[in-house]
């Protein structure tokens, strides 16, 4: 699903985000990627959205060559993949369900496939309720579900997260997770970024640890490792 | 492109030009007034044509008759005249009617200056020549040349107001041109500074759109067509005010007596079958152009 040789990605100011990164993520799988503040996890997740340039080695997601894709197909490749933030990025002039619908659209998609798809997402993440209010008048949680639900409607085989609990408090936090297990378990691979320790913890997935743009560590299942 | 994703973006278009009304208004307003310029200066230069094609029409050609010419060869010439084509009306002036013209021109106070001429006359005689259109004049003017020397002493056009009018002309439509050039300039400007402020206002929103897989058309369609709406409403206000206004503008024009005789004006409907079609056209290129300059920027993610 994810292959990554001797990646490397080199700010234009010279700052390595990461560098050498050798990674596989097999289908269905579900990853963290771990380590402090300026390890280089964004950066991973930037790159497997191609918003940032690869500046050395090789990448493979979805079994397409990151380097080979074009400006113009970008689009198309950022459509096989879901993405949540810590800040959700929800638009906000647009209700629950024209967000989630929103994905479905830049698709070209029939509005019958969005009156069939949104109320199906927005009730597995629990927002069925709210599918007329603006993402101003939502809990964090909420609106964290909200941007889970729009990533997922499509049904990408891989969603990504960078710190999707950051700004959510524990226990909503731990619902997040949840979902995200329910989505993995759906036969979704999740890659996501994150420095919540309990959380790594309690979920006992594979967990690939960072530092300074190289992984220290990975193993299968496990929890939070604390750097020496 | 598909139908619902055109009413997605009539729909986005609209939510932003009311969300940003002021700026929206402002850009309606140049527009409106570069077309109301042109619409100006069209329908003069159109109608001042058509002017001139009266009067061209009415004053013709002047053929001079030799002096040696006697009454028997006179009357063969004018035979002779009779057979070219497209010539409506053949005037005779003689010697003394000649004489008369110019005691009109110079007026009671120099007639003194003519006094001498009126025993011996040197004013020649000369057939005044109208034609049925002023595009013959040429054709004419070389058959009536084949008979200067030989009966003809010259062939003179009649032509200063027409020399006139046609330099009035001119110097209304390089105006007029340069005019309306730095109104289309300040319009893509201002209709760019419109969509730059939604654009910016929205540059995460586009992030997120980015995110989400839209393509670049997709983002960009909203905004155009946002542009295309001033454009076309800035050009739908002054055409309406001008189709409204044309008739009575028309009507104070025909009573000043200067005009008077002028009688060859264009119609509301021969004017605005261009107009229209041309100035909302005009406004929409102006709107698209100022969109997709204002986003060039925002898109590079
Ligand atoms: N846009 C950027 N320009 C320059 N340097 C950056 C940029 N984004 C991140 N970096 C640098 O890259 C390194 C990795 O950052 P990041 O991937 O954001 O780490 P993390 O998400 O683990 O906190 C840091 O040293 C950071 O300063
Ligand atoms: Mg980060």
């Amino acid at each position: 699903m994810i292959s990554l040789s001797d990646a490397t990605v080199v700010y234009d100011n010279g700052v390595k985000g990461i560098s050498s990164l050798s990674l596989d993520i097999n289908p269905g799988e579900f990853v963290f990627i771990v380590g402090s503040s300026g390890s280089g996890k964004s950066t991973l997740i930037r790159l497997l959205l191609k918003e940032v340039k690869l500046t050395g080695g090789e990448v493979f997601v979805n079994d397409m060559n990151l380097k080979k894709i074009k400006r113009s197909n970008l689009p198309y490749y950022r459509r096989k993949m879901g993405v949540v933030f810590q800040d959700f990025r929800l638009l906000p002039n647009k209700t629950v369900y024209e967000n989630v619908a929103f994905a479905l659209r830049v698709t070209e998609a029939t509005t019958r496939e969005i009156k069939r798809n949104v109320p199906v997402v927005l009730s597995m993440v629990g927002l069925a309720k709210k599918a007329k209010a603006y993402p101003n008048q939502l809990s964090g949680g909420e609106q964290q579900r909200c941007a889970l639900a729009r990533a997922i409607v499509n049904k990408p085989p891989l969603l990504l997260a960078d710190e999707p609990t950051g700004n959510l408090d524990p226990d909503t936090a731990w619902e997040i997770m949840g979902l995200l297990e329910d989505i993995n378990l759906h036969g979704t691979t999740i890659v996501a970024a994150t420095h919540a320790r309990d959380i790594v913890d309690g979920m006992q997935k594979r967990v690939v640890t960072l530092k300074k743009g190289r992984i220290i560590r990975d193993i299968d299942k496990g929890g939070y490792y604390d750097e020496i | 492109m598909k139908f619902r994703s055109i009413r997605y973006y009539l729909k986005e278009a609209f939510k932003s030009l009311i969300r940003n009304r002021l700026m929206s208004v402002a850009s309606i307003l140049t527009v409106a007034s570069c077309t109301m310029i042109f619409i100006f200066s069209y329908c003069i230069a159109v109608n001042l044509d058509g002017i001139l094609e009266q009067i061209e029409g009415t004053v013709g050609l002047s053929a001079i008759i030799e002096d040696s010419l006697d009454a028997k060869e006179v009357n063969a010439l004018y035979e002779e005249l009779l057979k070219i084509e497209h010539i409506s009306s053949i005037g005779y002036i003689s010697k003394d009617m000649a004489l008369e013209n110019a005691h009109d021109i110079f007026g009671q106070e120099h007639s003194d200056l003519l006094d001498g001429l009126a025993e011996d006359n040197p004013l020649p005689r000369s057939f005044t020549i109208a034609l049925d259109s002023n595009m013959y004049q040429e054709q004419v003017v070389e058959k009536l040349s084949k008979f200067v020397g030989s009966g003809f002493e010259s062939i003179q056009y009649e032509s200063e107001i027409t020399n006139i009018l046609l330099t009035v002309n001119r110097g209304i439509r390089i105006i007029s041109a340069v005019i309306i050039l730095a109104f289309v300039l300040i319009s893509v400007v201002l209709i760019m500074n419109t969509i730059k402020l939604t654009v910016n206002m929205r540059s995460v929103e586009i992030g997120i759109m980015k995110y989400v897989g839209a393509t670049d058309w997709f983002i960009r369609w909203p905004f155009i067509i946002e542009g295309m709406i001033i454009g076309v409403l800035g050009a739908g206000l002054p055409l309406a005010v001008g189709w409204l206004s044309y008739n009575k503008v028309l009507e104070i024009i025909s009573g000043v007596t200067l005009l008077s005789g002028l009688n060859n004006f264009k119609t509301v409907q021969e004017l605005f079958w261009v107009l229209i079609p041309l100035s909302t056209f005009s406004g929409m290129l102006i709107g698209s152009i100022g969109s997709i300059l204002s986003m060039r920027r925002y898109l590079k993610v």
